[in-house]
């Protein structure tokens, strides 16, 4: 046997349990290898030893280091977010909300991406990290300017943030809240139809999926009622029957309004 | 309970305060790691400071294909060269003696049992920085062959032989001090 292989045999014998049948057949396998009981014990007495060497506990300076640091560098983390959603800002209410600055913009942003990608060598997992990577920091910068925008009070910024949302393929809470909001409260129809129209897209979310059918009683916009009359019979969600009926009860509607919120109450039902 | 692995992608996705649930798992073992290979306990706090500090800057580049503490101990590894190297560090004999053996007020048997132990701490601070890292990650860290292989960028069989000679040295040193 090699002598790598005869130390590799004897770190073995080493972590194996004590009194086993492993540490047993490695013993024998030590006695074929040409060591001896005493060169075993040896090396089995100084590695025992080790098992008694103490250690302090870490002081509680190093928690409030770290969780100092930590602090720091959430601060940090959210003062860039700032920034960056001040510049977006910025951006859009320069003259750049026309589509052809908007696809100029996307395709600078696409070069911009390639071109940072392709100066991180060959290597393709690391390119495909960072690209994922960047692809990430972007979805996170377009979904806080789209919940700023959707904060706003002025219907066309609400309006350009519905937009936005609408391409997402998933959307946070309070991208889902800011949404209901709009739907409920907003005094603008036009905007609560969109508000309908950006929500439509992420009924598999539940908490959007609640959020719509406690709205039924909110409404009072023909277009909006058909809207989520329209969503309601797609989904067949029966609790928003209940809510069709009470309307019906509580609120003054157009006759065709009224015969097709009938209508689907049936159908749900 | 989130694995390891989950929490640092949530901290790689920007849940940075996720890394504090990592701090809590680990700081213990990872300090123990530095302060058996250094012997000063502020050293090894600013070492384990050091590590998370690493963590949160390059947490871009943990790809989850492996273990997380693979990666930890990878950082912290390199972060042990580092200090040796910038550190010169030579523990001095005298000093061990002096700042840990309380003399007066112990029995003789756990006097000579505290000897003996300062010995091997002192047997231990003798070693190459390279003999002391593999032997504190085989013999305390909970890590398999395999993963200190990942670690130190070497085949499992190479970590056995590099333990292989640590122990060798060690025995050495300590049969040295002891006999002095």
């Amino acid at each position: 046997m090699k002598e790598k292989n005869k130390q590799a045999l004897l770190v073995d014998f080493l972590a194996s349990e004590p009194g086993s049948t492993e540490a047993q057949n490695l013993r024998k396998a030590l006695h074929a290898a040409s060591y001896t009981d005493a060169e075993i014990e040896e090396f089995r007495h100084i590695y025992l030893k080790l098992d008694a060497l103490e250690v302090p506990e870490p002081g509680d300076q190093l928690d409030a280091q770290f969780y100092s640091m930590l602090e720091s560098a959430s601060t940090k983390k959210q003062h860039k977010e700032v920034v960056l959603v001040s510049w977006a800002k910025q951006l859009s209410n320069m003259r750049w909300r026309t589509w052809g600055y908007q696809i100029a913009w996307s395709c600078a942003l696409l070069l911009l991406g390639w071109f940072l990608g392709s100066r991180t060598g060959n290597k393709e997992s690391l390119y495909e990290q960072q690209l994922q990577h960047m692809a990430t920091e972007i979805q996170n910068v377009q979904m806080t300017l789209a919940s700023t925008l959707l904060q706003q009070t002025s219907p066309a910024a609400k309006l350009q943030g519905m937009e936005q949302v609408k391409n997402f393929p998933s959307i946070t809470l309070q991208i889902a809240d800011a949404l209901l909001q709009t739907l409920n409260f907003d005094p603008n129809s036009n905007v609560r139809l969109v508000a309908l129209e950006a929500l439509q897209n992420f009924t598999d979310n539940p908490h959007v999926r609640i959020g719509l059918v406690h709205s039924i009683t909110n409404q009072d916009s023909p277009t909006v009622l058909l809207g989520l009359v329209n969503i309601m019979l797609n989904l067949q969600e029966k609790n928003a029957a209940t809510h069709f009926q009470k309307l019906l009860q509580e609120k003054s509607m157009d006759n065709d309004v009224r015969e097709k919120i009938e209508k689907s109450i049936v159908a749900l039902l | 309970m989130n694995t390891d692995n989950e929490l640092m992608f949530k901290v790689k996705n920007g849940e940075i305060e996720k890394l504090g649930l990592l701090f809590e798992r680990h700081k213990r073992l990872l300090f123990a790691y530095f302060y058996r290979s250094t012997m000063d306990q502020q050293a090894s706090e600013d070492l384990v400071q050091i590590v998370f500090m690493k963590i949160l800057k390059y947490r871009h580049n943990f790809s989850g294909t492996g273990k997380f503490t693979t990666w930890m101990y990878r950082i912290a590894h390199n972060a042990s060269i580092d200090f040796f190297r910038k550190n010169q560090r030579c523990q001095d004999l005298e000093t061990l003696h002096a700042t840990n053996f309380t003399e007066e007020q112990t029995p003789e048997n756990e006097m000579l049992h505290n000897e003996k132990m300062q010995l091997l701490n002192i047997a231990m601070t003798q070693l190459s920085v390279e003999h002391r890292n593999v032997l504190l990650l085989s013999k305390y860290q909970q890590l398999k062959y395999k993963e200190i292989g990942e670690i130190l960028n070497c085949s499992e069989n190479t970590v056995k032989i590099k333990v292989f000679r640590a122990l060798a040295e060690l025995k050495q040193k300590y049969k040295q001090l002891d006999k002095s």
